[in-house]
């Protein structure tokens, strides 16, 4: 299996703050890699380095063999790099149905061809049923779904999600890495920050842990649980995760 | 399926823009006298530069301040072109178009970087600058204008008629073909990027839109339609100068067009430039007389008025979804979902 | 002379820089770009012309009388149209402001015609030698007294508490509620302010310039541009980039074609935000 995203060295500082320290590793295509850390320890910033919201300070990110370090982020979408964002950037004047046709229009020329998957992807994040609605008049529970069916629509290799679980009740929890679970079986390497714990061991190949921005550790779901430093750095809230691999 | 359904036009804007158009034909043959006639012109020019600006004002919403430099020069193009070189003005027409895609080019890359505020005062700037070119340039008759009247040329190769009715049909042909370029483009791949981009700027960079390319082509096809405007006033008017065409006033006047009506929509530049210019024209008719301001007067306070009460333009009073929240309110009941068309 | 040159520059420099920094206060507090601006700077003068020709008052002394009854129109003003439109589109609140200049200019038009007026009788005149250099006392006076006015409201912004809780609004609204700060009182307030202090400008104005109903537009205008120059919400930068733009606007006005003043101005703000798109001082 090759590696479809390698950070390497990857750092990012503002005006003295050094928000991302020389964080290296490596995701597996077809896996799916959890990011955790606590609040403000890089994580989002990582993510804005690899998806080109912002250039890296130095270090170097290989998407599939390309450099994409000091690319921008519109070339990097067109590789197959896709993402979603912790505050919702809707389109909140158009619907739902639109917000997802903007994204399969990266991949189609005209409206009448991205059409027939923008239909599909609805159908695949179960929002069809208020396709017409205008994104404003939604919650923020939907506005998260609508964004990862924005991102899918792009037809990505690789897919960012960055806390789509915060907020949600248990249920919509279940249903939410259903979701996770059958874009990744479409073949989509997914890179996922999240906060909920168990979600993210029960779903994840492996971890990666940044803190303060650094790379903390990386291993699998049960060698992060059990690491000392995890635990000290979320304070025991890593102490009653049990983690289950389906 | 046939080639309009592919585009997901409506129906319902092809009818309308047909029965407008229809309409609007007839007009002259049932209102005969010469000032209603004169204003029917106007509303065209003004409908035509309006569609030009919503492109890159309205769909993209970089809102420009500076677009009556595109109006100058297309004016200039067209009458300079004319009055010193012989060249018809359907060709200087075309060629104000070209000179305003490489002005637009050239700073359109700079200054579309900028953002709110900075980018209108910057335009405005660009706008500005232009004038005072313009009236200190010699060659082109400065401050004192371009007088280009020349009854002795075949009517058909100066484009001077000595009957309003010509104008208003080549205009009228004009704004047609504009309007349906509007219309395909609203519902085009162009439009919903540019939809995007007015947004939120991130989250198109995040689908794969190159923000800076497609504003870069919105503004210049902005440009372009305006500049076209321009021209064909000149050649309405027959004398053009720098105060007319090019101050900050026309820049705002611009804008303004289309917002009345209502930006980002097809017929919200028409809309609103048969508002505006009815209540221009009739107002200096009836109080500008003695110069001294009322009809201007007048117009700031209609403009007033109806940003105060209609804030998203005269067309957004029957939009859908206004009816729909009136109806609610009315009946008390909750509106289960939106059923829009597309 | 050089020295002679930047001189007048500066001196002119700070008219703009009091309608500047009018501008700046309204765009940093409440995110509007006025175009009525440069029609408070006209009535200021409007005003002082009339108190010099009734009561011979010199235009220095009637700032006060200026800058209060100036704040009750901005406040007026504010009350009537500007606070319904602030959550609605930008593009409204321009055209809103646009709107009103279009307004007020004709109103002066037809109230008191178009003729280029000037005061007469004024305090004070003749001229300073300093060194090689003469500088007329009708320039020297309308810069002290911009320079003071505009270091008394950086002062009142920042240092009273009223300055601070309007400061406050105009960072985060709901904060500022959150702590008892009336957001609408404070907008209410920057308005009126800033039209007191453009009103001023206008006063100051007439001691060198023509009154007359479009008197307005030039220097919205510039001031707009100074204002983008020295960068949003920060009044010492609004008064730099006016400044800036009198030194530009003289300089070039001196070494080249008059005309070109104006477009070096333009050019100048247009290549200083290519490399900062947020102004000088811009936050």
């Amino acid at each position: 299996m090759s590696m479809i995203l390698e950070v390497k060295n990857a750092t990012k500082q503002f005006a003295g703050l050094m928000a991302n320290e020389d964080i290296s590793f490596n995701v597996e295509e077809g896996t799916i890699v959890g990011v955790v850390g606590p609040n403000g320890a890089g994580k989002t910033t990582l993510f804005n380095s690899i998806s080109g919201a912002h250039k890296l300070t130095s270090g170097s990110i290989i998407f599939d063999g390309i450099d994409i370090t000091s690319k921008k982020a519109n070339k990097i979408c067109k590789l197959g790099v896709g993402r979603t964002f912790q505050i919702p950037q809707s389109l909140n004047d158009m619907t739902v149905y639109e917000n997802v046709l903007v994204g399969s229009l990266c991949r189609y020329s005209d409206i009448s061809s991205a059409r027939k998957t923008t239909v599909e992807i609805m159908e695949t994040c179960g929002i069809n049923k208020f396709k017409n609605s205008l994104v404003k008049n939604l919650n923020v529970i939907q506005k998260k779904r609508i964004e990862i069916a924005r991102a899918l629509a792009t037809k990505p290799r690789l897919l960012l999600l960055d806390e789509t679980m915060a907020g949600l009740t248990n249920k919509e929890r279940q249903d939410a890495v259903e979701l996770i679970r059958t874009i990744n079986k479409m073949g989509i390497t997914i890179l996922t920050i999240e906060h909920v714990m168990d979600v993210v061991m029960t779903v994840s190949d492996k971890v990666v842990v940044i803190n303060s921005g650094k790379l903390l550790v990386e291993g699998t779901p049960d060698e992060i649980t059990s690491n000392e430093e995890v635990i000290n750095a979320y304070l025991g809230e890593a102490k009653d995760v049990k983690s289950k691999k389906s | 399926m046939t080639n309009i359904n592919k585009l997901e036009i409506s129906k319902k804007t092809i009818i309308i823009a047909v029965i407008g158009l229809i309409v609007f034909a007839l007009m002259p043959l049932i209102v005969r006298n010469t000032f209603s006639r004169h204003v029917m012109i106007m509303i065209l020019v003004w409908s035509i530069i309006g569609m030009g600006w919503n492109f890159i004002g309205g769909y993209a919403g970089q809102v420009s301040m500076g677009h009556s430099l595109f109006y100058g020069i297309g004016g200039y193009a067209s009458a300079i072109g004319f009055l010193y070189f012989n060249i018809t003005p359907w060709i200087g027409m075309l060629i104000g178009v070209l000179i305003s895609i490489i002005v637009a080019f050239l700073i359109g890359a700079p200054l579309l970087r900028l953002k709110g505020h900075y980018f209108a005062v910057a335009t405005m700037a660009v706008g500005e600058a232009g004038r005072i070119i313009f009236i200190n340039t010699k060659a082109i008759g400065g401050a004192t204008g371009v007088d280009f009247l020349k009854p002795q040329v075949p009517m058909w190769y100066s484009m001077q008629f000595s009957g309003k009715l010509y104008y208003f049909y080549i205009f009228l042909a004009f704004a047609a073909v504009i309007l349906g370029l509007v219309i395909y483009l609203d519902k085009s791949k162009f439009g919903y990027y540019l939809r995007t981009i007015k947004g939120n700027d991130l989250a198109a960079e995040s689908v794969g839109i190159n923000t800076s390319k497609y504003k870069l082509i919105a503004y210049i096809l902005s440009a372009s339609i305006v500049s076209i405007g321009g021209s064909l006033y000149a050649q309405y008017m027959l004398y053009i100068d720098p105060t007319m065409l090019m101050t900050l006033n026309t820049s705002l006047m611009i804008c303004l067009v289309t917002v009345m009506g209502g930006v980002g929509k097809v017929f919200g530049p028409i809309v609103g430039s048969i508002i505006l210019t009815l209540t221009s024209e009739y107002s200096r008719v009836f109080f500008g007389g003695s110069g001294n301001g009322m009809d201007q007067l007048l117009y700031g306070l209609m403009v007033i008025i109806v940003v105060l009460y209609i804030p998203d333009g005269i067309l957004s009073i029957f939009s859908k979804e206004k009816l729909n929240r009136f109806i609610e309110k009315k009946s008390k009941k909750e509106v289960p979902s939106n059923e829009y068309d597309s | 002379m050089i020295s002679q040159v930047i001189i007048e520059g500066i001196i002119n420099g700070s008219i703009i820089s009091l309608v500047a920094v009018g501008i700046s206060l309204i765009w940093g507090v409440m995110n509007i770009l006025n175009f009525a601006q440069g029609e408070f700077l006209m009535i200021g003068m409007y005003i002082a012309f009339f108190l010099n020709m009734y009561f011979g008052m010199d235009p220095i002394i009637s700032v006060p009388f200026c800058m209060i009854f100036m704040f009750i129109i901005g406040w007026i003003i504010y009350r009537a149209t500007i606070k319904r439109v602030l959550s609605g589109p930008i593009l409204s609140q321009r055209l809103l402001t646009f709107a009103l200049s279009i307004v007020l200019a004709n109103l002066a038009l037809s109230l008191f015609g178009g003729e280029y007026r000037t005061v007469s009788d004024l305090y004070f005149t003749g001229s300073i030698t300093l060194g090689t250099l003469s500088i007329s006392k009708t320039k020297i006076v309308p810069f002290v007294a911009s320079l003071i006015l505009s270091i008394s409201l950086y002062l009142f912004i920042n240092k009273t508490r009223i300055g601070k809780a309007i400061q406050a609004t105009s960072m985060n609204k709901e904060a500022a509620a959150l702590v008892g700060i009336d957001a609408d009182f404070a907008y209410a307030l920057a308005f009126s302010l800033s039209a007191a202090v453009t009103g001023a400008a206008g006063c100051i104005l007439t001691y060198y310039y023509y009154v007359f109903p479009g008197v307005g537009t030039t220097f919205l205008l510039f001031g707009n541009i100074a204002v983008a120059l020295g960068g949003f919400g920060s009044i010492p930068g609004a008064f730099f980039g006016g400044v800036i733009m009198g030194l530009v606007d003289t300089t070039t006005g001196v070494y080249l074609n008059t005309a070109f003043k104006y477009l070096s101005v333009c050019l100048i703000y247009i290549i200083t935000v290519s490399f900062k798109p947020k102004g000088l001082f811009g936050r």
